[in-house]
């Protein structure tokens, strides 16, 4: 029963939303309406899930004089930190002003002052390191590897303003060829790439909700 | 760039409805330096702001799914429940359904909720797998009846509306392109050629795809185009790629530059007073003097 | 090759792009059909006409986003169409916020009739098909201060099934985004979608233009295009003064100078990467 019973919640669950696709039996949209919900709930709590392995880690490390302990340490007094005040701004315990800007100013600064640069910059290294790829991993090995670049250079070139000698001149030229490559090439790349990953979708949504697929399930 | 001659002349110390203030200008630029300084070694601002980052980002993440995804479907809305008026009913999906089942039901996905919360004292247990069976099948209906109908059916349908050979009748005629009016790419000819290319590309890649197994001349011929197309697909994304990733650069450096006016400036007006200038000061004079002792040899 | 150090790599990518930066040379450039018929769905709709806007996007993708969602807004809110925002990325509503916050009172706009913040819903597609079967059941109360959503006047006209709604507007910066809304929303209840994307998601959208998607803002490139169309009547910027719509288009065509200074760098680095290999395999 162990198995059995998950299983036979899958099934139904995927079936009703499922169903729910093709009629529009009231009934059937309730119970979607509900189960959709039900998903977001377990959604949710599956993440805060993740917190508690993230205290509990790190607890362990600080504990066990880790070299890196007292990061560990700004980890969690800067996560319980945020947690506590956004926590009382939420429930309505400490409120900003006369309370016309709503219940979020406090997190807001946060995440405009802390959150946003530290988020931002992590993703603006990649452009370095796209830089560092260019220069040692591009090579034109092969036909299809010199097609690659040479799309890839004329969307750069194409892109932007050219405001080199010159550069009006090579942009009437790179600008149709990437409207060609866009419009058309990638368009039928794209549209068969997506009908691709959709079959499979298909296939393992149709497994999942039939009760072939249980991998799931196990450990 | 403008925004340096946008700030007042007055900057406030500390607002919690700003970021252009000092305080902010001091913590987004030292964030700012000390992700950079990575590219450099990795090294104790590094570690600092990678920490702080991850601290701060699982709060406010947390927050979110707290407020949105328990606080809201299930205490706002077991409290909305009650407080109807007695011949007031709960909508579902557009149905009204009676106050008390709906609170009946939605307790029922609490009481769930905890059964998956119960992994964290016995993560083998049988009572997580239920919530997460049912998320699995809602995940998986719903995404494929979603995914089948807009990136199956509809594709179809949009070749065949849209890629069908025909041009639209605003197209020009290759005359008067040459005659210098308007753009190759209006040109009916161009349209007609691309929308074939299309087609053959699009059929050639399926084809590609779907004949894994052994074949001959022919079929090869066809996968071939079809690995041509991707090729110029993939090229095309790497083109994009390269875009994004120096757009996001820019901005970074763009923020920290907002800083660098005489108006954020400690002790007078000079810009070699202002937040980027003093961070990045300090951070190099460490980076050398660690390097200097010796001491950056554990962080390689 | 091997010894080579890209820390060097690092640094001539760091001068390109700063020293580029105080040129302050801003650029035209002529909007492509995908933008024009991104703002032109947005001038055909009617005045008072609801609009979903769903952020779906954070700081790292905000660089190539923010300026057409706060364009997006303008071009709204000058229209006098009303806007329901949602969020499908949590790190979005405080850019809602900040935004409406900043945009509304320069046309007169009220919370509650002319745009309601319903915020962040976690569940990613299925959030967008909780969302398109019923706004009702998928949100309980508003993200501004947790007002039961019963008591927003704007969603009175709004049915279950995506009904009253005339366009889904997704700024997205990936999973879950514009290809979540195209396939839970979109395909299901014929609601006419229009996109804005950061450059990495751009190619996927042609294989949805026309027929499901109805126009589309890509990349920076496309932000820009976007600004220059929605700006072309707003008074010039003046310096000094609190920053308008025109600095933020004319900071965007700065961007691009020093974009095209990036990429030729790449350019270059892969052209010399390449004679390297040819140069060192040929000697071998």
């Amino acid at each position: 029963m162990k198995r059995e019973i998950p299983i036979a919640m899958t099934m139904l669950a995927g079936l009703i939303v499922t169903a729910a696709f093709f009629s529009k039996a009231p009934w059937l949209q309730a119970a979607n309406a509900e189960l959709l919900s039900w998903a977001l709930i377990f959604f949710s709590v599956a993440f805060l899930l993740g917190i508690g392995n993230l205290f509990r880690i790190n607890l362990k490390q600080i504990a066990m004089r880790h070299p890196d302990w007292p990061y560990k340490a700004i980890l969690l007094i800067t996560l319980s930190g945020y947690l506590i005040l956004g926590l009382l701004e939420i429930e309505g315990f400490i409120v900003y002003g006369d309370g016309s800007l709503g219940n979020k100013v406090y997190q807001d600064w946060i995440h405009g002052a802390v959150f946003k640069p530290l988020q931002a910059t992590m993703f603006s290294l990649l452009a370095f390191y796209i830089a560092s790829a260019a220069f040692r991993a591009f090579r034109a090995r092969s036909f299809e590897a010199t097609l690659l670049l040479g799309a890839g250079a004329v969307v750069m070139l194409a892109q932007v303003p050219l405001p080199i000698p010159g550069g009006s001149a090579i942009g009437s030229i790179v600008q149709p060829m990437q409207h060609f490559l866009m419009a058309f090439v990638n368009t039928a790349g794209q549209k068969a790439i997506i009908m691709g990953a959709a079959l499979g979708v298909l296939a393992t949504g149709l497994r999942i909700v039939l009760g072939i697929e249980r991998s799931y399930l196990s450990e | 760039m403008n925004m340096l001659a946008l700030q007042a002349a007055e900057v406030p110390f500390f607002d919690w409805t700003s970021t252009n203030t000092h305080l902010s200008g001091w913590l987004i630029c030292f964030f700012t330096l000390a992700i950079f300084s990575f590219l450099y070694k990795d090294n104790p601002f590094y570690k600092i702001a990678e920490h702080v980052f991850v601290g701060v980002g699982t709060a406010y993440f947390a927050l979110q799914y707290y407020n949105e995804g328990i606080r809201g479907p299930i205490v706002e809305h077991i409290d909305r429940a009650t407080n109807l008026a007695p011949n007031e009913f709960v909508t579902l999906g557009g149905v009204d359904v009676d106050p008390t089942v709906a609170i009946g039901v939605r307790l029922v996905a609490a009481v769930l909720g905890l059964m998956l919360l119960s992994r964290v004292i016995k993560p083998s247990g049988w009572a997580p797998r239920w919530p997460l069976a049912l998320m699995v099948g809602i995940y998986a209906a719903i995404k494929m009846t979603g995914e089948t109908q807009s990136k199956l059916v509809q594709q179809i349908q949009g070749v065949v509306k849209d890629g069908g050979l025909t041009v639209p009748d605003s197209a020009l005629a290759w005359s008067d392109f040459m005659a210098g009016s308007g753009s190759i790419t209006q040109t009916a000819a161009y349209l007609t050629v691309g929308k074939i290319v299309l087609v053959i590309g699009l059929l050639a890649t399926l084809i590609h795809f779907m004949f894994t197994f052994k074949r001959g001349a022919g079929l090869n011929a066809v996968s071939r185009v079809g690995i041509v197309t991707l090729m110029l697909t993939f090229g095309a994304m790497f083109g994009f790629t390269v875009l994004g990733r120096i757009a996001l650069l820019i901005e970074r450096v763009e923020n920290v530059f907002t800083f660098a006016d005489p108006n954020y400036a400690v002790l007078g007006e000079s810009a070699y007073l202002t937040p980027p200038a003093l961070i990045t000061a300090v951070i190099i004079l460490v980076l050398v003097l660690r390097k200097m002792t010796g001491k950056d040899v554990e962080a390689t | 090759m091997k010894d080579f150090d890209r820390r060097w790599i690092f640094l001539a990518m760091g001068i390109v792009v700063v020293s580029l930066f105080t040129l302050e040379k801003p650029t035209e450039m002529p909007p492509s059909e995908y933008v024009q018929s991104y703002y032109d769905t947005i001038e055909a709709l009617p005045e008072g006409s609801i609009v979903m806007l769903s952020a779906d996007f954070d700081p790292a993708s905000a660089a190539e986003l923010l300026p057409t969602y706060q364009a997006t807004i303008h071009h709204l809110l000058r229209r006098n169409i009303r806007v329901i925002n949602v969020a499908t990325w949590p790190a979005a509503p405080p850019y809602t916020r900040a935004g409406f916050d900043e945009i509304a009172p320069l046309y007169g706009k009220a919370y509650g009739t002319d745009w309601v913040e319903l915020g962040f819903i976690p569940g990613d597609d299925v959030a967008m098909g909780s969302i398109g079967q019923s706004l009702r059941s998928a949100y309980a109360t508003d993200d501004r201060d947790s007002t039961p959503i019963a008591e927003l006047p704007l969603l009175d006209g709004i049915q279950d099934r995506m009904e009253g709604i005339e366009v889904l507007i997704s700024m997205s910066a990936g999973y879950p985004g514009i290809l979540e809304w195209i396939a839970q929303v979109g395909g299901r209840y014929e609601v006419p979608i229009l996109t804005a994307t950061t450059a990495v998601q751009t190619p996927d959208l042609f294989a949805y233009y026309p027929t499901q998607l109805s126009g589309f803002a890509g990349a920076a490139t496309g932000a820009t295009q976007y600004l220059q169309l929605v700006t072309v009547d707003m008074p010039v910027a003046v310096e000094g003064e609190p920053e308008t719509l025109v600095d933020v288009k004319v900071n965007n065509q700065e961007r691009m100078l020093i974009q095209a200074g990036a990429h030729m760098l790449i350019l270059l680095l892969i052209l010399v990467g390449n004679l390297l290999y040819f140069f060192t395999k040929g000697s071998r």
